[in-house]
């Protein structure tokens, strides 16, 4: 295979070893000692090879993806280095318009779509130098999954094939965690670059609302939605935020002004930060397991020895958050997706169509009542964070179930504790701190007023600094 | 719930004419388990009775808030 043995990655088969992360893979290609070519060789070889089980790929651009990394190469050899990503392989979320290759929302609806034009983060990303590798599977109009019947089946999680991936951008979790591309883009709407994170190992970012354009992604709830970051690490989330953050007349959403502090290097250090537990999230009846709680509490405690002043942050009840984000969601969902819903409801999963049908049935009064529990919301957390810079919480409330165990309408019977950045539009981080006695990955979030997203990459990347959790990789089927 | 407002939980014949007059198209027993959702939602919905939530100020907040945004 062509670049099996790739200048810069050693002598073992590249289909056998674990991708650098991107900072690494960056300094490595500016200095000349690592080739684009053969990094996205090593990509396509691991997708040869493990992807037919892990389905994390719709589709592999391979053609295009080795012009992308030959070009790259000769810029770099000319001195004419775009930035950190470029020459990276990375992945996008097939909720992402990418010109010229097929974007389906998970849908066989569209199934023969192939959009014209980039979404504005991936026009972004080209422009940065990133190599687009292909789409990612994601669950059908990103509000579908884990569905059996659909146009594309689940990813597989490479931590226990059997349990949820989580989603929807759950090609993207699974193709980073298995070493498949260096990033992705996914996009969040109630915690779908989170969740995957969280049950992948990796790490991922909901910018504040507004900083990054919506730009060419198909729409689940414009007021909930974010496109956001999905790598190894933070330091790498922070890499791929700086290139595709920033005003775009296209989309009236995005921000006219910039965050606080610099996104590309945030630091990674905590000490003197005023840290925030958020502990009710998880601990109460039908919130999180023992092991969720007793993780979060190694989490602040750690954090305090790393010289963060810990206290704990009391916010208003999980489930009004929830309750809020999922009637705005599931109303906008609806009339997003209606004109297919009513024409051609047989091509939509079963999972899809009844979580978007029961949008049909919010009343006027009750989406406007959600809006306005949204503001009271935000003025009760903003209060209750006063004497905090940033919270951490759980990244999630319980193991992931076995796929085949899943409910159509289970999202109705736990609170969703990635819901309350969504409807805030505040910074939200997963990263991985540690895994459960059955070695499956756990979680913490950590969130911040809007625009301090530097300020959450910085304790992202001090906590993966300090703890051993990047060290660790799934062992995958050979 | 306000005292002018109609219950939210719906019998299954109101909720089969609701779905029909939103121009769904599903069959008997994908109704009945989307009327059995469609309860567990509405008991979740309550949350927002709750005293001074119709009275707050809407998202966004202002005019100016709004063409902030959209700047």
């Amino acid at each position: 295979m062509a670049g099996e043995r790739g200048r810069g990655l050693g002598a073992r088969p590249v289909s056998e070893r674990f991708p650098p992360t991107i900072a690494q893979a960056s300094r490595e290609i500016r200095a000349g000692r690592l080739s684009p070519v053969a990094l996205v060789e090593l990509c396509l070889a691991r997708i040869a090879r493990h992807d037919g089980h892990l389905r994390a790929f719709l589709l592999v651009a391979a053609d295009e993806a080795r012009a992308a990394a030959r070009q790259a190469e000769a810029e770099i050899a000319r001195g004419e280095w775009r930035g950190p990503l470029h020459g990276i392989p990375m992945a996008i979320k097939d909720a992402i318009d990418t010109a010229g290759l097929r974007t389906t929302f998970g849908s066989r609806v569209f199934a023969d779509r192939v959009p014209a034009q980039d979404a504005e983060v991936v026009a972004r990303l080209r422009r940065a130098g990133a190599v687009i590798l292909g789409k990612l599977e994601c669950h059908e109009f990103c509000l579908g999954g884990p569905a059996l019947d659909a146009f594309a089946p689940p990813a597989r999680n490479p931590w226990n094939p059997e349990v949820y991936a989580g989603g929807s951008s759950s090609g993207a979790g699974v193709a980073v965690a298995a070493g498949l591309c260096l990033g992705a883009i996914g996009t969040d709407t109630g915690g779908s670059v989170r969740i995957p994170a969280a049950l992948n190992a990796i790490a991922a970012h909901k910018p504040t609302y507004g900083l990054a354009s919506n730009h060419g992604i198909h729409p689940l709830s414009q007021s909930l939605d974010h496109p956001g970051p999905m790598a190894w690490t933070t330091e790498d989330c922070a890499l791929i935020l700086a290139a595709i953050m920033g005003p775009d007349p296209k989309d009236p959403a995005t921000l006219g002004v910039a965050p606080r502090g610099d996104v590309a290097s945030p630091g990674a250090e905590v000490k003197g930060l005023r840290i925030g537990v958020v502990r009710n999230f998880s601990d109460g009846p039908d919130l999180g397991t023992p092991e969720v709680n007793a993780n979060l509490e190694e989490v602040a405690t750690t954090l305090g020895r790393m010289g963060a002043r810990i206290s704990e942050v009391v916010l208003p009840d999980l489930w009004d958050y929830t309750v809020a984000n999922t009637t705005i969601m599931s109303s906008e969902a609806f009339l997003n997706n209606a004109p297919w819903l009513r024409a051609s409801p047989e091509k939509v999963s079963a999972f899809t169509r009844g979580r978007m049908f029961l949008g049909s049935f919010v009343r006027a009064e009750d989406y406007l009542r959600a809006q306005r529990l949204r503001r009271r919301l935000a003025a009760a957390t903003r209060e209750a964070m006063r004497d905090v810079d940033a919270i951490v919480c759980a990244g999630m409330l319980a193991p992931p179930a076995p796929v085949a165990s899943m409910q159509k309408f289970y999202y109705l019977r736990r609170p969703l504790i990635t819901a309350p950045f969504n409807l805030l539009g505040m910074p939200a981080l997963s990263t991985c701190t540690g895994f459960d006695a059955q070695g499956l990955p756990m979680a913490a979030q950590v969130a911040a007023p809007p625009l301090d997203d530097a300020l959450v990459l910085r304790i992202g990347q001090a906590w993966e600094s300090a703890t051993p959790w990047r060290d660790r990789r799934p062992v995958l089927p050979a | 719930m306000d005292e002018t407002s109609p219950p939210r939980a719906l019998d299954l014949a109101a909720f089969r004419a609701l779905a029909t007059a939103n121009g769904l198209r599903i069959g008997e027993a994908e109704l009945a388990e989307l009327h059995a959702a469609h309860g567990v939602l509405a008991a979740l919905l309550a949350r927002l009775d709750a005293p001074g939530i119709r009275e707050h100020e809407p998202w966004p907040a202002s005019a100016a808030e709004a063409w902030e945004r959209g700047r």
